[in-house]
């Protein structure tokens, strides 16, 4: 129900990003391309129950991201930690979530935005290692990521967001991961060189 | 090959397209879709202009006007996230290619021959690359790096080029002029097909693991001023053989200490200079490919570790104004070894090639013409002795061209040869007729009549008493005698371009085959194995026919914005078993979407869906029944679409490509015998220094 619930929200909120890009010109100045750049340091944890979870109990996580405006919209890179903890006879793993994403967003209100996003990248599993467990302790697979995001700026450059994101990661039996995430971020122009390196 | 700094654009690619060649039409200027305001009639005039400056400075030779050229450029091979010179077959409508692992690929080219004679041809700046050996070629292990290519002719007609005659198709390679200076380029790729067990792996869940594709490394170091250059160029590749479907057979005979995987190296140099007495170029490279190859007759994949070594100089020059000349003199030596294997197979196989060439062009007024000499000497070496281990091939040609106006230009070629006193001729004959400025319509006819030893194929080296050694059931049987094989061809192709927005291209195209000589398999199943005992039967008296028809549409809604639709229908009537049997392997239907979307220069998107119908394999119809399932002799059409992004960093310094293959997931197999393959997502990072 809460997974329907999110997927619901998130083509709510796609949707907006569409009618906020639509608005004419002059209601919302789109950002010049590389003109800032956002770190953002949240915590996450995974919050729907599957057939993984038959064994794997989730642990906490911690997320990174760097966003930058894109030409339309903005890009975003960043990595994630995932624990799983053996809840059968298997070894626990941590994965480490490295992506690249794409998004739009829009400020709903004064001082409060909201995005999604698009993220694909590599889901790396390392296995807890053990005398009963041999073999490989890495696996890496494709992952992509639907992510939405609701952000408000108090003051300054910072912000406080909360995110829920919907991750698949595309091994033999699938792994479909909900994720909600809390945090702050911090904004500041971009220095010269990296505009010139990036654009 | 062209001089400092010239690349080409995709404007020149259009026009080239139409006007059958390259030569001339140069741009230092970044790819640009037609402008909507550019006057119709000024296109036509620099058209005009450039392809008859083309017939005075034509250097690299390129083909004679012809229809069905198709050019691919560096752009457009960054655009897709191409990361290794097999991956350039994705690009080309016109061949239809299959694979056992996804590395190595049967192509054939336009109907114009099987696939399973690998007929096609490769060139490197006009000058013929021999990489087929035993009947298979591997464009991989082309000593190239991607990082150096700057545009791909690809040949769907037969054409004579540089003084090679190539029936079957031709893909002739343009590498970049290196800029002044030094210049050093790097390219590094690597992938991953879905579906790995994951955590799953230690539950009773699990599944088999997917192996990474490539790493893939290339790279290119330059230097060069205005008058000479020279350039040093690597590639290392892998790609792991563990497909489920494959990795039993596999194991038949590979033993070695990791888990399977071909593994390719190649490198090669190049030094040319350019000035008053015209351009003249030598050339080295190697490659190393250890391979596991389906080798039909035995049935498996067999070990092998095929070494190639070319060189060779060519040059040419213009004594005078309308009048020049060139030339090309290379070696070629190639050979089968075996691989870590169980001591149960080797080819024990080496062929040494020399090859030589010298042509004389002229231009006068409206005409223009060339006449030209080659000649290969071919010398096999075999672990057994052959009856005639060498084959000469001496062919002379002549070439002539006639623009009657703005609206008419003709082409005549034709060539003779004598192999062994059995005689061989062709003739191409090409006429362009452009009766407004938006429609062309060009014809294409082609006769041609080939000694079967020029073939230097398999069976010709078994007729001579070539035999490899597998300690595996094979039956293979041999005609008595080899005739000369004939093939006619017959195109029509008919453009219109009512605007710079807007091109169709209406197609068709008919071939004839007589007295060909193939191989008619029937694979039986193996249940020790996976694999196949395979009884091979050669026939030489193989007749058949190959008609196709198609239409290619493209569309420039905004200028940045391509959008381009293909379909093509071939149809391979069943009139001679073993000829059916080798063609209905192909689809009738094709279809392809292309969207190109570069909103900025350093900034692409890209995305193909494709559309291949279903495919009989008659020759594994009864290894499908008995297999249980794992094979099947009638496989189903499959949608594939594929997403790319570039972006270029740190003033093109930086060129990075994502992509997305097979996106729909469609768990699909190319051939029978071969892997099942799922989505694959790529990287693909290139880094240039100047």
């Amino acid at each position: 129900m809460a997974s329907s619930l999110l997927l619901r929200l998130s083509l709510v909120l796609i949707g907006l990003m569409f009618f906020g890009l639509a608005a004419p010109p002059g209601q919302a100045q789109r950002p010049e391309p590389f003109s800032t750049v956002e770190f953002r340091l949240a915590g996450t944890s995974n919050v729907n129950r599957n057939f993984l979870h038959e064994f794997w109990k989730p642990g906490g996580g911690a997320e990174a991201t760097v966003a930058t405006p894109f030409y339309l919209g903005f890009l975003e890179f960043g990595t994630a930690l995932h624990r799983y903890d053996a809840e059968e006879d298997v070894p626990g793993f941590g994965a480490l979530w490295l992506y690249a994403g794409w998004g739009l967003g829009t400020d709903v209100a004064d001082r409060i935005r909201v995005e999604a996003s698009g993220r694909i990248g590599n889901y790396q599993m390392s296995f807890d290692s053990g005398s009963e467990f041999t073999g490989v302790i890495n696996e890496s697979e494709l992952a992509l990521m639907v992510n939405t995001r609701l952000a408000v700026r108090p003051a300054g450059p910072v912000s406080v967001f909360v995110s829920g994101s919907y991750l698949q990661a595309y091994t033999f039996v699938r792994l479909k991961l909900r994720y909600v995430t809390a945090g702050l971020s911090y904004r500041l122009n971009s220095p010269d060189w990296l505009k010139d390196f990036l654009r | 090959m062209m001089s400092m700094g010239e690349t080409y654009s995709e404007r020149d690619c259009m026009e080239a397209w139409e006007y059958g060649g390259l030569g001339g039409i140069k741009s230092q200027n970044p790819p640009t879709p037609p402008h909507p305001h550019t006057p119709i009639l000024k296109i036509a005039v620099t058209l005009l202009l450039a392809s008859l400056l083309s017939i005075n400075t034509a250097r690299a030779q390129r083909a004679v006007p012809s229809a069905g050229v198709q050019i691919i450029t560096a752009e457009e091979i960054g655009q897709a996230g191409l990361a290794r010179l097999s991956d350039l077959f994705l690009l080309i409508d016109d061949w239809h290619t299959t694979s056992v692992e996804g590395y190595a690929f049967d192509v054939s080219a336009n109907g114009l021959a099987a696939a399973q004679e690998a007929a096609w041809m490769v060139l490197v700046d006009g000058i013929p690359v021999d990489l087929r050996i035993l009947d298979a070629q591997n464009l991989n292990t082309l000593p190239l790096s991607l990082t150096e290519i700057d545009a791909v002719e690809v040949y769907n007609t037969p054409a004579l080029v540089n003084g090679v005659f190539a029936p079957a198709g031709l893909l002739h390679f343009h590498t970049r002029t290196p800029d002044p200076g030094a210049a050093l380029r790097l390219g590094l790729a690597a992938g991953n097909e879905i579906g790995d067990p994951g955590p799953f792996r230690y539950t009773a869940f699990t599944s088999p693991n997917i192996d990474r594709i490539g790493p893939i490394f290339q790279g290119a170091a330059s230097v060069a001023d205005s008058t000479w250059h020279a350039r040093v160029h690597v590639k290392l590749d892998e790609h792991h053989a563990t497909d489920e479907r494959i990795r039993e057979r596999v194991f038949t005979f590979y033993q070695g200490i990791k888990e399977p995987r071909l593994l390719l190296s190649s490198g090669g140099l190049d030094l040319g200079t350019t000035g008053r007495l015209g351009r003249h170029n030598v050339y080295a490279g190697f490659s190393r490919f250890q391979d596991l190859p389906f080798f039909e007759p035995v049935g498996v994949e067999t070990p092998t570790d095929h070494r190639f070594a070319h060189a060779g100089l060519h040059g040419d020059t213009d004594p005078g104004e309308s009048t020049g000349l060139s030339y090309r003199l290379s070696y070629t030596a190639s050979e089968l070894e075996p691989r870590d294997n169980k001591g149960s197979v080797n080819f024990d196989w080496r062929q040494n090639t020399v090859r030589g060439h010298y042509e004389v062009r002229s231009a006068r007024g409206l005409l223009r013409g060339a006449l030209g000499l080659s000649f290969d000497r071919i010398e096999s070496v075999a672990g057994a002795d052959l009856d005639d281990a060498s084959l000469s091939i001496p062919r002379a040609y002549g070439r002539a061209g006639y623009r009657a106006d703005d609206r008419w230009d003709a082409h005549l070629t034709a060539h003779i040869t004598r192999v062994k006193g059995q005689k061989g001729f062709g003739a191409l004959a090409t006429v362009q007729f452009t009766p407004t400025p938006i429609h062309t319509i060009v014809m294409t006819g082609s006769v041609a009549r080939q000694p079967f030893q020029a073939t230097n194929s398999l069976w010709y080296w078994m007729g001579e008493g070539y035999a490899f050694s597998a300690r595996r059931q094979t039956d293979i049987s041999l005609p008595t005698g080899y005739r000369a094989e004939t093939t006619y061809t017959a195109d029509l192709v008919w453009t219109i371009r009512p605007s710079d927005r807007f091109n169709l291209t209406l197609f068709g195209g008919y071939r004839r085959f007589d007295d060909q000589t193939m191989a008619s398999y029937a694979f039986r199943y193996d249940s020790l194995n996976t694999g196949f005992f395979t009884d091979t039967d050669v026939v030489n008296n193989v007749s058949g026919r190959v008609t196709k028809v198609g239409a290619d549409l493209r569309v420039w809604l905004i200028p940045s914005l391509e959008q381009r639709f293909y379909y093509a229908y071939a149809r391979y009537p069943a009139s001679d078993d073993t000829f059916f049997q080798a063609w209905r392997s192909q689809p009738w239907h094709r279809v392809r979407y292309t969207v190109r979307y570069a909103p900025n220069p350093r900034l692409s998107l890209y995305a193909r869906l494709a559309y291949r119908s279903e495919t009989q394999w008659t020759a594994f119809q009864e290894a499908a029944r008995d297999s249980g399932g794992r094979y099947e002799a009638n496989l189903p059409g499959f949608w594939l679409l594929d997403l790319a992004a570039q972006k270029r960093f740190w003033r093109d310094h930086l060129q990075l490509s994502l992509s997305l293959r097979n996106f729909l997931n469609e768990a699909y197999r190319a051939h029978a015998a071969g892997a099942i393959t799922n989505m694959a997502f790529h990287v693909r990072l290139h880094l240039f220094l100047n």
